[in-house]
């Protein structure tokens, strides 16, 4: 056994490399977020206007991005979780196989996804082209692109893995005792389901839903390319700390959506909590 | 060049043994010295370049650099801002290449030289549409070498219309076909063109920008598609019938797209804005005479066509005769009256505002309610 000294020892580069590069950044945007800018540069103050902006100008943006946001990581859970107990309780030898496919598809390219998706939902593409061609549409479906039908869609498909890996990280460790028993109880599908599976593989359904959620509320390039006139905060986000030289402003902003992220996080975290009590 | 004239001595004809010998031990002489001290004699100066990527390009043809010794150091921009604050910041840049709008600024606040004329001989061979602009040329004195322009036209679908006008984006047939783009001077401008009523569009109050903020975001809202992050994702869209017309574009994207779609581009009649980017040199630079050197490179006629490679426009008469192919007609070359005449070069707004002029960071904040809308 490691002393409680050792283990300190170890842990100490990671942390100094945790606190180094996103702690001490984050208390400055933190700090910036309270200056002003005065001819494109930020000036030292203690001022509230920024979040005043924030809450003034953006809140239909932040509210759309939190709700998509939410909308793709619900999707993305729900597909990971059905995706992981396959994997556990259903592909047998086949279970390495679909864990590989899965992780296959995080070196597709980001980039690669979204242009993938572009040839799939336009008006010219596979899905109208096909429903066109099976006569059950004669106009293209325009919603399918250029909105926020495509936005969920691309970033549910780029975001599957994240939800996959942790959920199969959390299922692999209910053992089939526990399924037995629980049978053996008289407890049906539904019943194992909400009393023992998801309760023991909570951990995992947390991760992956608030990895998917916080990817989604910080994008920026999806809905830039697949979401027509919609904005996400992210896309306001981004040019403040490069074209507009406005970094007060911005940081303003990050640590509006983050502070909301983390409510919305926690609420989850709670009604996750409450599935399998008595 | 060095190499050329050790070449020459050696030819010449040689008439004794001892003109052999003299000119043998030269030979050797210089050859030593050029391998002994090749950095120290033939050291090239590094220059600083601050600019958009693909107008430091030119600079390679000819050898251009190679002669002039000069080691250029490049970096991109990313926005004409970074341009005020670098500069503002004493950084030792030598050239920087900001849209023509902001050159009055940069003068006012005593960042940048003048052009020394005498050292950019090829100046005189500019159009003086664009070496004459008044954000360029002021009381006789040049304060930028002009390289390259375009303009802001419409760009639509010549099999579904032939619009003339800016306000056919309104036309309830086109609704939802509208392309706008990620772009606060292309697109407010172009708005401000067909709204404010201002006599110099960029010179707006704050009311009149108000007006033209809110006919962006009906725009946004009532009839646009997409508002596409580039040009290029725009005419892709356009390709695949997503779109029909533009509010703003540039000259180039018909081109882009030839083997895919005909598309086409117009300066409707209530006007367009126009740009022109030049090679400024700062109060501060370490080497003007080479900045100068760079920029009189720029106006030969290699160095202009080899912009014309990333899409980009000539400037001097000889370029334009020299243009063959795509090149030729990417651009309204044979037709300047009519770029001329609907096409401005406007003045960016001010930086700071007077209550009476909308400054600058006014129209990005307007851009931004546009965006969030």
């Amino acid at each position: 056994m490691l002393g409680r000294r050792t283990s300190y020892l170890l842990i100490l580069p990671a942390a100094v490399i945790y606190f180094g590069l996103f702690v001490s950044a984050a208390l400055y945007f933190f700090v910036v977020s309270f200056w002003r800018v005065k001819s494109f540069r930020a000036v030292p103050d203690f001022t509230l206007q920024n979040y005043i902006k924030t809450f003034t100008t953006h809140l239909g943006s932040a509210e759309t991005t939190l709700l998509i946001a939410f909308a793709i990581a619900l999707s993305a859970t729900l597909l990971g979780f059905y995706y992981a107990w396959l994997i556990r309780f259903r592909a047998g030898s086949w279970a390495p196989a679909l864990l590989f496919i899965a992780m296959v598809t995080l070196f597709g390219g980001y980039l690669m996804k979204i242009y993938a998706w572009k040839t799939m939902l336009g008006g010219d593409g596979a899905i109208n082209s096909a429903l066109t061609a099976l006569g059950l549409i004669d106009q293209p479906i325009r919603a399918l692109f250029y909105s926020p039908i495509a936005v969920v869609i691309t970033l549910t498909h780029f975001l599957l893995p994240f939800a996959i890996l942790p959920i199969t990280a959390a299922l692999r460790g209910i053992t089939d005792a526990e399924i037995e028993s629980a049978r053996d109880l008289g407890a049906r599908g539904f019943e194992v389901m909400k009393d023992i599976i998801v309760p023991r593989a909570r951990a995992g359904i947390m991760a992956g839903f608030a990895l998917c959620f916080l990817i989604s509320v910080g994008d920026y390039l999806t809905p830039m390319l697949v979401g027509g006139t919609m904005a996400m905060v992210g896309q306001l986000i981004a040019p403040q700390f490069g074209t507009y030289f406005n970094w007060p402003l911005g940081s303003a902003m990050s640590f509006s959506i983050l502070s909301a992220s983390l409510i919305i996080l926690g609420i989850v975290y709670a009604a996750l909590s409450r599935v399998g009590r008595p | 060049m060095p190499s050329a004239t050790f070449f020459r001595t050696s030819s010449l004809p040689l008439r004794s043994r001892r003109e052999f010998l003299r000119t043998a031990g030269a030979t050797a002489t210089i050859a030593l010295a050029s391998s002994v001290l090749p950095r120290r004699a033939f050291a090239k100066t590094q220059v600083n370049w601050l600019g958009w990527q693909g107008y430091d390009q030119p600079l390679q043809t000819e050898g251009f650099l190679d002669s002039a010794g000069i080691e250029l150091a490049a970096t991109y921009l990313a926005n004409n801002d970074e341009i005020v604050t670098k500069l503002a910041a004493n950084a030792p840049i030598d050239i920087v290449t900001p849209y023509m709008g902001y050159v009055p600024g940069l003068r006012e606040a005593g960042l940048i030289q003048s052009i020394d004329t005498s050292k950019v001989p090829n100046l005189p061979k500019v159009l003086p549409l664009f070496r004459e602009d008044s954000n360029l040329f002021v009381d006789g004195v040049h304060w930028s070498v002009p390289i390259t322009w375009g303009g802001g036209p419409m760009v639509y679908d010549p099999s579904v219309l032939t619009p003339t006008s800016w306000f056919d984006l309104e036309k309830p047939e086109y609704k939802g076909k509208i392309a706008m783009f990620d772009d606060a001077v292309g697109m407010m401008l172009t708005a401000s063109i067909m709204v404010s009523g201002a006599e110099v569009a960029s010179l707006v109050t704050p009311a009149q920008l108000e007006e033209v903020k809110k006919y962006c975001i009906k725009l946004k809202k009532e009839h646009c598609r997409a508002l596409f992050p580039s040009y290029g994702e725009g005419a892709d869209a356009m390709v695949r019938g997503e779109v029909v017309m533009t509010l703003g574009g540039a000259e180039w994207l018909p081109a882009i797209v030839a083997e895919k779609k005909l598309i086409a581009y117009t300066y409707p009649k209530e006007g367009c804005f126009a740009f022109i980017d030049s090679y400024v040199i700062p109060k501060s630079a370490p080497h003007p005479d080479l900045s100068h050197a760079m920029a009189n490179h720029m106006l030969t006629v290699p160095a202009q066509l080899e912009l014309t490679k990333n899409n980009y426009a000539v400037l001097t008469q000889e370029a334009m005769e020299a243009l063959s192919g795509p090149a030729a007609t990417m651009y309204p070359y044979k037709d300047m009256a009519s770029f001329q005449k609907l096409c401005h070069f406007f003045p960016m707004a001010p930086a700071e505002s007077d209550g009476k002029v909308a400054a600058w960071p006014d129209w990005l904040a307007a851009w931004q309610d546009v965006l969030a809308a």
